[in-house]
């Protein structure tokens, strides 16, 4: 079994089975009371994003309450991990999916329907921005047999209540991860 | 507590801006970045179906730059389609794609859309409209004016919103649709009617062909169906049963298509057809083909033609004219006569002589495939001249125009602009602002092919379907939901008449009635879905068998000289078409491929011809004929006779926005008014050249 339970992307824990259990615990994220059904981590009870790493968001979402606490699988809301050279952000309805229920006395929670029942967008504030020139597929790095964890570049994300930039997505960084797991270095793998 | 928690927070974060206000050095670590403001992703509301941001979604539709229908695939990345492909299950173009297709992106994006619909305000400039409004002031005009006095210019629409705009027309009492088409093949339409007793154009096979006779038919960059026909011919041309094709071209310029040719006929301009038939004559005399029960309708003709009696007029030598009728007997062949080499007054004689080639060679039913009787679906420049003196004589009260353009696609005396605005209302659904929209009291931009749904059928047995790769970018409305909104605001009978609500609604009735004819007994929605992911739906069509009609005999042979300084030959530019390439700058770019000029108008001249008057490359010439005159740079050319000057269309636009307007000139404006006997426009004129500067 491997660390981290829940966050792993060889671990297969149906989404589909946290959202009922999450519909119906009714406690909120930073209910310091809130019991934890689940077993490991229990997130902090964090209120003041200014003082957390990571450019602020228009949501206060929790990666340490979601993916932390509740274990869900990173591919529930980054549902392209695997198909597509982008992760895939949710769409304001997969939210909804959960949070028409769940965490209703939340103000984060509230902002979130706001956006909801205004058909607005949410503008997330870009925390991993690669320079122009370079590609990141996250569908090969994903399904590679190297086995590689959505934390080995993205940090313990898991327990993050802001989200921050962990690795320094540099060349040299990715250079030296490619050349540990004997992937190409050709130039045109990534500048293309 | 959750509230109190979050005045804490908010106290917080004003106290902490507090201080950042005084050490600046913070400004860095609230943006997370080096410089300015940082990236936002935005994520859809609702998941749109069958889409994965990053991988791109294909769908399957059909390209409508030319008549020639080609297949499709649109490549779309998050909600716009970012590049066009062939189809290669489509029957026509199998996966290839011409310039102009490529570059229907640019239609597509191009910033001098039409992007709302518009109507001409009492300072005469055009300003903005509500649809509703629009479509009820159409409703209100359409119920002042006679039926009669309402008209409907459409391009060739050969599919739906052709057969809609028809029962549109009939449902409010108006006279027939004028679909003009600049090239619509009137002489080789006119020449099957007199020869084969149809109108219709038929499919030409040059897979099959492995010898290809030409008289001046541009067949591989704007005749019929290019993409398909180059195919074809590439194929049927190369190396395979251990020989290679034979291409004859006869043309008195030398086109890009006259370049792949491996020999070279240069009969005195305008006596095609006397070679036709000469070859025929051979053909039939010395049985070098199984003769057809009714050669006896052609027999005296053929015999009043033999290679004896027209080499003198001809200028080949009568060994020359048989051994190319031995030739042309000897395999698979096909005798083509259009396009530019053959657009002039007498056309139609060589297309008809050309047929009697081909019909006593035995290829009718063979490389010239007829498919069943249909309605002609294009009509004639004769339509239109027809509607134009109708309107500057008052007689039309109501005039759409969609999918065409004569204001600048038709000889300049026609001069239909001026005609516009001698109607009581103008309707122009054009997507661009074009030289018709400039004049139109109304503008109401349709959807771009991209964006709507819509079918064609570009020959017998294909129905390719069209299907919106993208949401509209604009404020459009696509043109068949114009007219049937149109008709339920008159209501009653009208309205009762069109019986659908959108105008995707009427094409799928017309795709369940065409369901029914192919015997197709799928649920519909099975049927649809299947014609959707493939790009439409086709089946092989057995050729007609024709005989000749007794007509066929009756041909009087003129020939079709200018006389003049010079000959003036006006041909379709491959890469902007009549014209209405000319607002895609890729298009514009795209270096002719036999002058390599680009963004302008050239006179082509032959060198020594040139020499004699002391013009050299660059030189400004006028060139003046019957009809007007207009201004150049020569370009020295060897491929041209030395009686023979040429000029592209398409350029010269008056609108037609940034990309088109003012640039070259418009060749147009060279061509007689007058309709031929074939009911056409001729694209020969005499000409007289005017050294008028040098080249700076």
């Amino acid at each position: 079994m491997k660390g981290r339970a829940g966050l792993l992307i060889g671990l297969l824990a149906t989404a589909a089975v946290g959202v009922s259990l999450l519909a119906s615990r009714p406690s909120t994220a930073q209910d310091p009371q809130a019991e934890s059904a689940m077993v490991g981590f229990e997130a902090p009870v964090d209120v003041d994003t200014a003082g957390l790493p990571g450019p602020r968001q228009p949501i206060f979402y929790r990666h340490d309450v979601h993916a932390g606490q509740y274990e869900m699988d990173c591919r529930y809301c980054h549902f392209a991990a695997e198909t597509s050279s982008s992760a895939g952000l949710p769409t304001v309805s997969t939210c909804m999916g959960c949070h028409i229920l769940a965490g209703a006395a939340n103000p984060e929670v509230q902002k979130l329907r706001e956006y909801w029942n205004e058909r607005r967008h949410i503008e997330w504030v870009e925390v991993h921005e690669l320079a122009p020139f370079v590609r990141f597929p996250h569908n090969r790095h994903v399904m590679s047999d190297k086995e590689i964890e959505c934390q080995d570049c993205h940090g313990p994300i898991e327990e993050m209540p802001q989200v921050y930039q962990f690795s320094s997505l540099k060349m040299g960084w990715c250079v030296s991860c490619h050349v540990e797991n004997e992937a190409t270095i050709d130039c045109t793998v990534c500048h293309y | 507590m959750a509230e109190r928690k979050d005045n804490e927070t908010s106290m917080n974060r004003r106290r902490f801006l507090k201080v950042l206000g005084v050490t600046g050095g913070g400004a860095a670590a609230l943006s997370g970045c080096g410089g300015g403001d940082p990236a936002k992703l935005i994520p859809h509301l609702i998941p749109p179906e069958n889409q994965v941001p990053g991988i791109a979604t294909w769908y399957a539709t059909t390209c409508r730059e030319c008549p020639a229908g080609c297949g499709l695939h649109a490549r779309v990345r998050e909600g716009r389609a970012v590049k066009v492909e062939g189809n290669p299950d489509h029957p026509v173009n199998a996966g290839r794609l011409c310039s102009r297709g490529q570059a229907s992106l640019q239609g597509l994006y191009n910033p001098d859309r039409v992007q709302q619909p518009l109507a001409r305000g009492a300072g005469g400039e055009l300003e903005p409209i509500e649809w509703d409004e629009a479509i009820q002031r159409i409703a209100e005009r359409l119920g002042q004016v006679s039926p009669d006095q309402i008209r409907f210019v459409t391009g060739a629409e050969t599919g739906s919103f052709g057969r809609l705009a028809d029962a549109w027309l009939r449902a409010i009492g108006a006279g027939p649709r004028v679909a003009y088409e600049p090239f619509g093949y009137e002489a080789l339409r006119h020449a099957n009617r007199q020869v084969f007793g149809t109108d219709a154009v038929p499919q030409y096979d040059f897979a099959q062909a492995r010898y290809v006779l030409s008289f001046g038919t541009d067949f591989l960059e704007t005749w019929l169906s290019p993409v398909e026909q180059a195919r074809g011919f590439s194929a049927a041309h190369s190396y395979h049963e251990g020989q290679m094709g034979r291409f004859v071209h006869v043309e008195p310029r030398m086109s890009m298509t006259a370049m792949s040719a491996d020999e070279w006929v240069a009969p005195t301009p305008g006596t095609e057809a006397l070679l036709a038939l000469a070859m025929a004559s051979v053909i039939v005399n010395q049985r070098l083909a199984i003769r057809p029960g009714d050669v006896f309708r052609v027999q005296a003709l053929l015999d009043a033609h033999t290679p004896d009696a027209v080499a003198d007029r001809v200028g080949i030598s009568a060994e020359t004219v048989e051994r190319l009728a031995r030739e042309f007997t000897e395999q698979t062949s096909l005798a083509v006569a259009g396009g530019m080499g053959a657009q002039h007054e007498q056309a139609h004689v060589t297309a008809a002589a050309v047929n009697i080639l081909n019909y006593v060679a035995g290829n009718v039913g063979r490389t010239v495939q007829f498919g069943p009787a249909g309605p002609a679906v294009t009509g004639t420049y004769s339509d239109l001249a027809q509607l134009t003196r109708q309107m500057q004589n008052g007689a039309v009260g109501v005039l759409f125009v969609h999918g065409a353009n004569p204001a600048h696609a038709a000889p300049a005396g026609v001069d239909f602009g001026a005609a516009m605005e001698q109607v009581g209302l103008t309707v122009s659904f054009a997507r661009f602002h074009d030289e018709v929209a400039a004049r139109a009291d109304l503008v109401l931009p349709d959807h771009d092919p991209l964006e709507q749904w819509n079918d064609h059928e570009p020959r017998a047995g294909v129905y390719a379907l069209q299907q919106p790769v993208m949401r509209p970018l604009f404020d459009t409305r696509q043109t068949g939901d114009v007219l049937l909104q149109t008709a339920a605001q008159i209501g009653g009978r009208v309205a009762a008449r069109l019986p659908a609500a959108t105008y995707k609604d009427y094409l799928q009735q017309q795709w369940q009635a065409l369901q029914q004819r192919l015997r197709d007994f799928r649920p519909f929605e099975a049927f649809w879905t299947e014609a959707l992911q493939r790009g439409g739906v086709w089946q092989d069509v057995q050729p007609r068998t024709l005989r000749l009609a007794r007509t066929a005999g009756q041909l009087e042979v003129a020939t079709g000289e200018t006389g003049g300084e010079f000959t003036l030959v006006a041909y379709p530019s491959p890469a902007l078409y009549d014209g209405r390439g000319a607002n895609r700058p890729w298009l514009q770019e795209l270096p002719d491929p036999v002058t390599k000029v680009t963004w302008s108008t050239w006179v082509e001249m032959n060198p020594e011809a040139a020499a004699e008057r002391g013009i050299a490359e660059g030189d400004i010439l006028e060139i003046k004929t019957a009809a007007g005159t207009v201004e150049a740079p020569a370009y020295l050319y060897p491929g041209l006779r030395a009686d023979v000057i040429a000029m592209p269309l398409g350029q010269g636009h008056t609108a037609f926005g940034r990309y088109a307007e003012g640039r070259g000139v418009n060749a147009y404006a060279l061509l007689a008014t007058d309709v031929t006997a074939f009911g056409g426009v001729s694209h020969h004129a005499a000409a007289t050249v005017r050294h008028t500067r040098r080249a700076r």
